[in-house]
C-alpha cells in the first residue's frame, strides 16, 4: 500500500501517532487503546498491506473501505465491537 | 681451412620437388576426432539441469531467533521467533504471535526495523496509567514472556 493510503486511514480514524524511527499509530476509543499499527520511515518504503490490515483487525473488503470512503470511523468502531475488541456499551 | 658452405635457397612452391621431401595427404585433417563427419559423440558424464530461480536453494533462513533488541533498558529473556519472507523485493520478518513485523532491503535491516518497533510497542504498552483493550492486553502479556525490563545495578 502507499504511504498516503496509510495516512488516510490514520487521519480518518483519528489515531494517535508518534514518530520515532517508525511512524506508530494507536487507535484510542473512550480512553482505551484498542489497536495499533505502524509504517516504516526508514530507507524501506515498503508497506506490507496484509500485515497492516491484520494489525487493524479488519478483512480485505473492510480494509479497502477504510482506504476509500465506504468504511467510516463509526463503522470501524462497530467492527471492533463485534469482534469483542471494544466492550459493548450497556 | 674450412670453407663455409652456401645454404641452398628453396622456393616454397618447389619444396616438394626437392629430393628426399615428400608430402602425404591424410584423409582426415580434422583437428579433433569428434569433428569427423558421421562420428557419434560419446555421452557426456556431466549432468546439467535447468532450474527456475524460485526452485534454487535460498541461503536466507525461513525463520530466525532474535535474542536482543536495541534498548539498553530491555533484555530478551527468551528468543523471539521471526518468520522471514520476501515481498516486493523487501525482506519481511514477522512475529505472528503478536502480528508485528519489520521490513528492509536486507534481513539485517528488517530485523533492526522489527527491533525498534518492538521497543516502541513495549514502552507504550507499559506506560503508567495507560488503559488497554483486550487485544493489546494479550499482546503485552506475550511480549512480557520474551522481553523484560533490565534492572540496572548501581555501582
Amino acid at each position: 500500500m502507499k504511504v498516503h493510503e496509510f495516512e488516510k486511514i490514520v487521519n480518518k480514524l483519528g489515531m494517535e501517532t508518534r514518530n520515532s524511527r517508525d511512524r506508530h499509530a494507536w487507535f484510542v476509543h473512550n480512553g482505551v487503546t484498542v489497536v495499533r499499527t505502524r509504517r516504516s520511515q526508514g530507507n524501506s518504503k515498503f508497506l506490507p498491506e496484509h500485515k497492516i490490515r491484520t494489525q487493524l483487525k479488519v478483512n480485505e473488503s473492510q480494509f479497502s473501505g477504510l482506504i476509500s470512503c465506504s468504511v467510516s470511523k463509526q463503522d470501524y468502531i462497530n467492527i471492533l465491537t463485534e469482534k469483542g475488541l471494544i466492550p459493548k456499551m450497556p | 681451412m674450412a670453407t663455409a658452405g652456401t645454404t641452398p635457397t628453396i622456393e616454397s612452391a618447389n619444396l616438394f620437388d626437392q629430393p628426399g621431401i615428400s608430402f602425404t595427404k591424410h584423409s582426415n585433417l580434422d583437428v579433433l576426432q569428434s569433428q569427423a563427419r558421421g562420428h557419434v559423440l560419446p555421452k557426456s558424464n556431466v549432468h546439467a539441469e535447468f532450474l527456475s530461480v524460485a526452485a534454487l536453494p535460498n541461503a536466507r533462513p525461513e525463520r530466525v531467533l532474535l535474542g536482543t533488541i536495541a534498548d539498553p533498558d530491555l533484555r530478551v529473556v527468551r528468543a523471539i521467533p521471526l518468520d522471514v519472507s520476501v515481498e516486493d523485493c523487501a525482506v519481511l520478518v514477522s512475529w505472528t504471535e503478536i502480528d508485528e513485523f519489520g521490513s528492509g532491503a536486507t534481513m539485517s535491516e528488517a530485523i533492526e526495523d522489527f527491533s525498534h518497533s518492538l521497543r516502541e510497542i513495549y514502552h507504550r504498552l507499559n506506560e503508567s496509567g495507560v488503559r488497554l483493550g483486550p487485544d493489546l492486553i494479550s499482546i503485552k502479556a506475550t511480549i512480557g514472556q520474551y522481553v523484560q525490563r533490565r534492572h540496572h545495578e548501581s555501582a
